[in-house]
């Protein structure tokens, strides 16, 4: 699912983050979000997913009507930088939730999970507690989710941040899986292998 | 991929949700529910404690007389009054009964002992206790001289007054009251309201009280005069219904409630990214409150009643009056908490965006 921006416009206070912002970023591809900390990385990630609304210019999803606040919240699946889990809660029930909350029954969202968890190679582990898991496991666990949800946009907040260089490549190695598989993930990364495995970029 | 089948996330599904959350963190909403269910048996008993104390004081103040208006002679003259007249002030409105008696002089039982007699009203006797004594020449016998004597209820007794053939007359027993007190080693003979009287009695409507004093002293004959009409005023020194009118204005009430909510709270804050993961994942406000409101049933409401409950039954009030406050404080301190919280959840629902976004 595409995204276009259009002259977007965004400001903290005074403070201008994005001023006429263009881009169109294309379903299928791994989109990279660079730059320095502070200058709207998370920002924009948060206007594609409608948590915030840009007071100019346009966010739209051709091929849904409507802007980003009418998307269903399984068309976007979040993987952010830390606290992306529900540390006291199974790992199945973190992967099932977002699905079965987006109305599908439970038992076929459990499916989908564990089917996910197969993917990132965490079928083992469906039991356990979140809490338990490393940094690394936990961020696979997001990216089930998102998986599990079938989300057509999947948007990362530094999602590698705190991972050592191997969680690092192997979390990066779903994304650009994802994206081989038609889904459209856009990264905000400052981690130099993760935009060298990026189909587009975009620096801010 | 396999099929799927939508099925919309019901109220059910956020039920099980918030017992999920309680579940996975159970010890921690054990602690929580054993404080919020401390602070359900605080308030509780605390409110039943006092309004049963209030309670039990008004009754035993109840029984010394409290209500009970007196007309004697100002400076303890004898038949000062006429029986006819205190027997009379029954039908005054606002007076519930009321009686005469006055002294006699000392008689002789069988048994050669000497005790005191009085006569009285049957409404006198009513307001001794023994309102189903109506048949004048009855004589009822106060505890003491009862023990004294040995005379029961329904014994026959025969007692020889100087100048006066012997009487017999069948016994009937004074409850022991505080009310009674002064005539516990005395007989008192049930006779027709004639002829004078050393002391009037009239129990009154205890919300015309003060009103009925002036209508009882307005209708003495020739105003009255030589005649002090009132309250016992020992027995107005404490006031138990404006101690029970204070119970639910109890700080403890309130207190007891916001501190069950804060409890509640900051367990939520504790878990605020977990409120904010559910956010992102497309619950509204409205369904976030379904799963909010179960944990606050399981972890605040249910153990504040549990413990409101047991409060009642050590308390073991002697009126439901006291059971009905407790549970009314116990209600109170639980829409509290529920105020309490649903600010609570109000702020943290709204968090900064960069908060969302950076999932922390």
């Amino acid at each position: 699912m595409p995204i276009e921006l259009r002259d977007v416009v965004f400001r903290y206070g005074d403070r201008v983050i994005l001023d006429g912002f263009d881009a169109t970023l294309r379903e299928g591809s791994l989109v990279g979000v660079v730059g320095p900390s502070g200058v709207g990385k998370s920002t924009l990630l948060g206007l594609m997913s409608g948590e915030l609304r840009a007071p100019r210019g346009s966010i739209r999803y051709p091929d849904l009507p409507g802007g980003p606040e009418r998307l269903a919240a399984t068309a976007v699946g979040w993987i952010m930088q830390t606290t992306n889990v529900f540390g006291r809660r199974s790992v199945l029930d973190n992967v099932l939730l977002p699905t079965w909350i987006g109305g599908v029954r439970r038992r076929d969202a459990a499916a989908a999970a564990r089917e996910a968890l197969a993917r990132v190679g965490l079928a083992d582990l469906a039991e356990r507690r979140c809490a338990s898991l490393s940094g690394g496991e936990r961020q696979r666990v997001a990216m089930a989710r998102a998986l599990a949800g079938r989300a057509p946009v999947v948007l990362a907040d530094e999602p590698t941040a705190s991972l050592d260089r191997a969680n690092r490549d192997q979390l990066t190695d779903l994304l650009a899986g994802a994206a081989d598989g038609g889904v459209l993930v856009v990264v905000a990364t400052h981690d130099p292998a993760v935009a060298a495995r990026c189909d587009a970029m975009i620096e801010l | 991929m396999s099929e799927r089948r939508r099925a919309p996330f019901g109220p059910l599904d956020l039920a099980r949700e918030g017992v999920a959350n309680v579940a996975t963190g159970r010890w921690l909403a054990l602690l929580l529910a054993l404080l919020c269910g401390a602070a359900g048996f605080a308030v509780t008993a605390t409110t039943t404690a006092t309004a049963d104390r209030a309670i039990r004081e008004g009754t035993e103040l109840d029984r010394r007389g409290r209500h009970v208006l007196r007309g004697a002679s100002s400076v303890g003259l004898p038949g000062s009054l006429d029986l006819s007249f205190c027997d009379g002030l029954a039908a005054v409105d606002g007076v519930e009964a009321a009686g005469g008696i006055r002294r006699r002089d000392r008689v002789r039982l069988a048994t050669g002992a000497w005790v005191r007699l009085q006569e009285a009203t049957a409404g006198m006797v009513g307001l001794l206790g023994r309102a189903d004594v109506t048949d004048a020449g009855t004589v009822l016998v106060g505890a003491l001289a009862a023990e004294r004597n040995g005379l029961r209820d329904h014994a026959w007794a025969t007692t020889r007054e100087p100048g006066r053939p012997p009487e017999r007359a069948e016994v009937a027993l004074i409850p022991e009251t505080p009310r009674s007190a002064r005539l516990d080693d005395s007989l008192v003979r049930v006779v027709a309201p004639t002829g004078t009287a050393d002391e009037c009695w009239a129990e009154v409507d205890p919300a015309r009280k003060a009103a009925l004093a002036v209508t009882v002293q307005n209708l003495l004959p020739e105003g009255g005069s030589g005649v002090v009409v009132d309250f016992d005023p020992a027995l107005s020194e404490v006031d138990p219904e404006r101690d029970l009118r204070e119970v639910p204005r109890s700080p403890v009430t309130p207190l007891g409630g916001a501190a069950v909510g804060l409890l509640v709270g900051m367990w939520w804050y504790a878990r605020r990214q977990e409120w904010i993961l559910y956010r992102v994942f497309g619950l509204g406000v409205i369904r976030r409150m379904g799963i909010a409101a179960t944990e606050w049933v399981l972890v605040g409401a249910v153990p504040l009643a549990v413990g409101a409950a047991w409060a009642v039954l050590l308390a073991e009030p002697a009126d439901h009056l006291a059971i009905g406050l407790g549970c009314a404080a116990a209600a109170v301190a639980a829409a509290v908490s529920l105020v309490v919280v649903g600010l609570w959840g109000a702020i943290s629902s709204r968090p900064r965006p960069s908060t969302v976004l950076k999932g922390g």
